[in-house]
């Protein structure tokens, strides 16, 4: 019982970690604390729902779709909206983000109605038995797809030109713009990409969850909750600190009641700040960018 | 002030004065339907019943529902010639107020309906919260408070005498899942419920049903509101191997344990979701998932309730229908249920006198279309049960209580996606 535990805590990290991924790259490269995360979350999920309703298309084989749909919202919203603001501070991108994922919620109030809508996947009963262990085929193959993602980011980042223009970007803006990078179509990239990320989580989500306007709240809080324990921006850590919020969800459950649920994460965050500021991997602001 | 503005002003004022009084004076005459009838019969009276109900603010449409189902009742007893009281016809009038969906705003117009326009007899506003401070207010004036939709049980353990609730107590609403549960021969049942005032109150109250009819309650728990997995509390659920599962709640958390319980493979004789056939997405977003799953409703037009006024459940559906151009619910039913039992205990009486009409509302012990009434000291309607309905194919089929079932339940139900056996 403790094992199967164990186990649906780190499938459900697994999409922790994808969700935290997105929120931590944002924070780490822009400086921006996206507050409009769920709702970028929620519309990928509703992409994937009408792409599997109107058009027949599986959620996973659809994920690429709904990834550069995604990704291109992110680019519109970060060079037309973000660019203008984030520079003058924390304050103001809160503020801005906080309001555009506002205007994108209730747009989706407004044109999807508050009703909850699900995808029945013909395999969603289905799953692998090992013994008496249960892995549930969505849930298995959603674990898959963000390792697989989170692997591909972490290359990204640190073989290709543009993902070391992000990270050169994110260490110091105005000697990046030195050597040669256009820092605004970095930033609008990033953001795509954070977009494109919580898009992945979100079409992930749709196969295990029902569908509504604010189905994207609850990541928030959680993907703060990695960033703060994985560093922003750095990648390995983000992942283990999915993977380590899933387990304490689940396990905590276990042991101290379902009660408890929701304060796992916060609590989380708080032993973090009192034992080691600086997060679990001990290094400072843009951990994960140096000595790649 | 300017005098040009001065004599506007006035003019105004004197404008909105003629227009109220252009509005309030045909008032009494904009009722020709009663006006000929009323003189046909010379000793025909009117009997007057208060309400304030919400016209306004966020309980509008609930509002709305419990104004439909008063005034069905009132016509459809002014239509057979009115109420037969001690020997006179008395036509009934209902006054109503908006309260704004606002508690605090409904006590005011209590006070007022009593105190001004001298009514004894309040018909319940919508929702247990404004209910339990109107309640108050016609417990001071020694007015009979009529709830129709309040089945909160805090109000109904307060000692008051002069409170009255058609609909079942909120405690018993799991009931029909668990006799079903317990008449089909399985033991063990787990309860679990987002932790919030209604669905906690249905779980606790389900646990202790659970112990009277014989049932180990093996499972218990309360889990957060609005969680966003359940895969643990269902993994502890699944390890005691309960025959049957009793969830509270949201429609949320009913889809998402859903969803779970059928990934965990966790597949007990009977599942009972409270609002499984109450919120229409359940069945539109889980699709075949939901087959064989119990619901609860307190009424439903296909449940066989008979007697009274209306003749049965399905015959009110239809006038309820061919009156108001849509389909009733719950709500509906149960504020002309409490009419009827209110003029049910008045021709009983004999007298509108606050005592002998309460007194007779104690004796009465009767079936009518909404199901049985009976209440206790408290003003509960103990007798009154809701229904469990069972989803087949998509459809909801009433299968507890057993004397008003469509068909029989299938048990045990089929494994999570897959269809009944027929």
């Amino acid at each position: 019982m403790i094992l199967q535990t164990i186990v649906s805590g780190l499938l459900l990290g697994g999409l922790y970690a994808l969700a935290g991924l997105s929120f931590s790259l944002v924070w780490g490269v822009l400086g921006i604390v996206n507050m409009a995360h769920g709702a970028l979350i929620t519309l990928a999920a509703y992409a994937t729902f009408f792409l599997a309703t109107q058009m027949g298309l599986d959620p996973f084989v659809a994920l690429p779709v709904t990834m550069a749909f995604m990704f291109l919202v992110g680019y519109a919203t970060q060079s037309t909206i973000l660019n203008r603001v984030f520079k003058t501070g924390l304050t103001m991108s809160l503020i801005v983000t906080f309001g555009f994922g506002l205007v994108l919620t209730y747009g989706m109030v407004l044109l999807f109605s508050a009703d909850y809508r699900g995808i029945v996947l013909p395999y969603g009963g289905a799953a692998l038995k090992i013994g008496d262990l249960i892995f549930p085929a969505a849930r298995s193959a959603i674990f898959v797809v963000a390792l697989l993602l989170v692997g591909s980011l972490s290359l990204f980042l640190s073989r290709t030109k543009l993902g070391i223009a992000i990270q050169a970007t994110a260490l110091n803006r105005e000697a990046a713009q030195l050597v040669g990078i256009n820092t605004p179509h970095t930033y609008a990239i990033t953001y795509g990409l954070g977009a494109a990320i919580a898009g992945a989580a979100g079409a992930l989500a749709a196969t295990v969850y029902s569908l509504y306007p604010f189905m994207g709240d609850p990541f928030i809080s959680r993907a703060f909750a990695i960033t703060v324990l994985g560093g922003m921006g750095n990648v390995g850590g983000t992942l283990f600190a999915g993977l380590l919020l899933g387990l304490a969800e689940s396990v905590g459950v276990y042991i101290v009641g379902p009660g408890y649920q929701e304060a796992m994460a916060s609590g989380m965050v708080i032993l973090i700040l009192l034992l080691r500021p600086t997060g679990l991997f001990g290094r400072q602001y843009f951990a994960g960018t140096k000595g790649t | 002030m300017s005098k040009s503005k001065l004599f506007t002003l006035v003019g105004l004022v004197a404008l909105a004065l003629v227009v109220l009084a252009a509005c309030a004076a045909p008032t009494p005459a904009a009722k020709p339907t009663d006006a000929p009838q009323a003189t046909a019969a010379p000793t025909q009276e009117t009997l007057k019943l208060g309400a304030a109900i919400s016209m306004s603010g966020g309980l509008v449409k609930e509002g709305g529902y419990l104004k439909d189902g008063y005034e069905l009742w009132k016509d459809k007893v002014n239509a057979a010639g009115g109420l037969k009281i001690g020997g006179k016809s008395y036509k009934i009038d209902i006054k109503y107020y908006d309260d704004k969906s606002d508690a605090e705003t409904a006590v005011k117009l209590v006070d007022k309906l009593v105190t001004e326009d001298g009514i004894k007899f309040i018909l319940g506003p919508m929702g247990s919260g404004i209910s339990n401070a109107t309640s108050a207010a016609g417990e001071k004036y020694k007015v009979l408070s009529l709830l129709a939709m309040a089945n909160a049980d805090s109000i109904y353990q307060r000692g008051f005498k002069y409170t009255f609730g058609i609909l079942p107590l909120a405690s018993s609403q799991a009931r029909p899942a668990l006799e079903l549960t317990k008449a089909k021969g399985a033991k063990t049942v787990a309860i679990v419920t987002p932790d919030d005032l209604w669905p906690r109150t249905v779980a606790e109250g389900a646990q202790k049903l659970a112990k009277e009819i014989g049932l180990e309650v093996v499972y218990f728990e309360a889990y957060p509101k609005g969680a966003n997995d359940l895969s643990t509390m269902i993994n502890q659920m699944k390890a005691k191997n309960p025959d049957s599962v009793v969830g509270t709640g949201y429609i949320n958390e009913l889809i998402l344990m859903t969803r779970q319980m059928k990934e965990l493979q966790f597949n007990p004789k009977v599942v009972t979701f409270s609002g499984a056939t109450t919120f229409p997405d359940y069945v539109s977003s889980l699709g075949k998932d939901t087959d064989g799953v119990l619901g609860l409703d307190w009424w439903t037009p296909t449940i066989k309730w008979k007697g009274g006024l209306f003749g049965d459940a399905t015959n009110y559906a239809k006038e309820f229908k061919a009156k108001f151009n849509y389909e009733p619910g719950y709500n509906m039913s149960a504020s002309s249920a409490m009419g009827e039992i209110l003029g049910m205990a008045m021709e009983k009486a004999g007298s509108l006198e606050v005592e002998k009409v309460r007194e007779a509302l104690l004796q009465i012990d009767t079936e009518i279309f909404f199901g049985k009434v009976k209440f206790d000291e408290r003003g509960a309607n103990v007798k009154g049960s809701s229904a469990a309905r069972q989803i087949v194919d998509g459809k909801f089929i009433v299968v507890w209580p057993q004397e008003v079932k469509e068909a029989d339940a299938i048990f045990p139900k089929p494994n999570w996606g897959q269809a009944p056996a027929k």
